[in-house]
């Protein structure tokens, strides 16, 4: 079992849990274990072509998967996943 | 009832130090505490591509809040800074915003005193014809795609968002990104309620 750590705008769809234990072999298969038992989280992270949403970063432990090998990212027993949305804005333009 | 959060004189003026020392370009961070009590800042990096009109939070800090909440805390505040605009959330803000449990810190430079002024950013939940709200209001294009519409308190309500409809809820922003004229819009609905900041 991996644990996946949820943040906070996702645990509506979570009952609430901050993190889950899941199985899975791969970032990807965690995150569609993760939907299984809470439908709707996967469509939160993954855009329509299934791939991580531009605003979404996916960590496995401390590295964020775009630079390791995306949603086929290996993962053991002992890695942690968090999944952290962006947080971006900016100033008023006239 | 509005809400508060205790924001000690310290941190205030960490925020308005982070912000002078890094004009003309805006700066960010998050902010550590526990049950509307703000602890501690964890600085970040702007790491957006334009800086003196976007931050963008380093990924890296962002993911500590699963640390503070592993230590009983939580993310209660992320901070950013408007180096020539008012503290005040901009459509681009409210398009962004992804943390409605955590206020948005925004730390003004416009004026000769910095000015700190705590958000939060709601999502409202609406069902309404967006082409009507168009042709029936004056919106901007705020940046390349992005495209604001401001309903301001006390202001008319255009027909397109009908009170039965609409939850009555304001100020809020409608924005929407349309990158190609001919791809749907993705639309969000934010409300912007002031939090009222206390130091101590």
């Amino acid at each position: 079992m991996t644990t996946v750590y949820i943040p906070t705008p996702l645990r509506r769809l979570t009952a609430g849990a901050s993190k889950l234990e899941v199985e899975g072999s791969s970032v990807g298969e965690l995150i569609q274990a993760v939907d299984a038992q809470h439908p709707g989280v996967a469509a939160k992270i993954l855009d329509a072509d299934g791939e991580v949403k531009r605003f979404i970063n996916v960590f496995r432990n401390d590295d964020e998967i775009r630079s390791l090998e995306g949603l086929d990212t290996p993962v053991g027993e002992r890695d942690r996943i968090s999944i952290v949305p962006a947080m971006a804005g900016g100033a008023a333009t006239a | 009832m509005t809400r508060e959060l205790v924001l000690p004189y310290t941190l205030q003026r960490q925020i308005i130090d982070q912000s002078l020392a890094g004009k003309p370009e805006e700066i960010c961070g998050i902010v550590r505490g526990r049950e509307r009590q703000a602890a501690a800042l964890v600085p970040s990096r702007n790491v957006a591509e334009e800086r003196t009109i976007n931050y963008l939070v380093e990924p890296s800090v962002l993911m500590q809040q699963f640390v503070f909440e592993d230590a009983g805390d939580s993310m209660v505040a992320i901070y950013h800074s408007h180096p020539e605009s008012p503290a005040y959330p901009s459509a681009t803000d409210a398009w962004t915003a992804a943390y409605p449990e955590s206020v948005y810190l925004i730390c003004s430079l416009e004026a000769l005193q910095p000015v700190i002024r705590g958000f939060e950013l709601l999502d409202i939940e609406a069902d309404f014809d967006l082409t009507a709200l168009k042709q029936q209001t004056s919106f901007h294009e705020t940046r390349p795609g992005l495209f604001a519409w401001y309903r301001a308190t006390g202001t008319p309500l255009p027909d397109a968002l009908d009170r039965t409809r609409f939850p009555a809820r304001d100020p809020f922003y409608v924005v929407w990104f349309q990158p190609d004229p001919a791809a749907e819009p993705e639309v969000r609905v934010v409300y912007i309620g002031e939090i009222r900041l206390k130091s101590h």
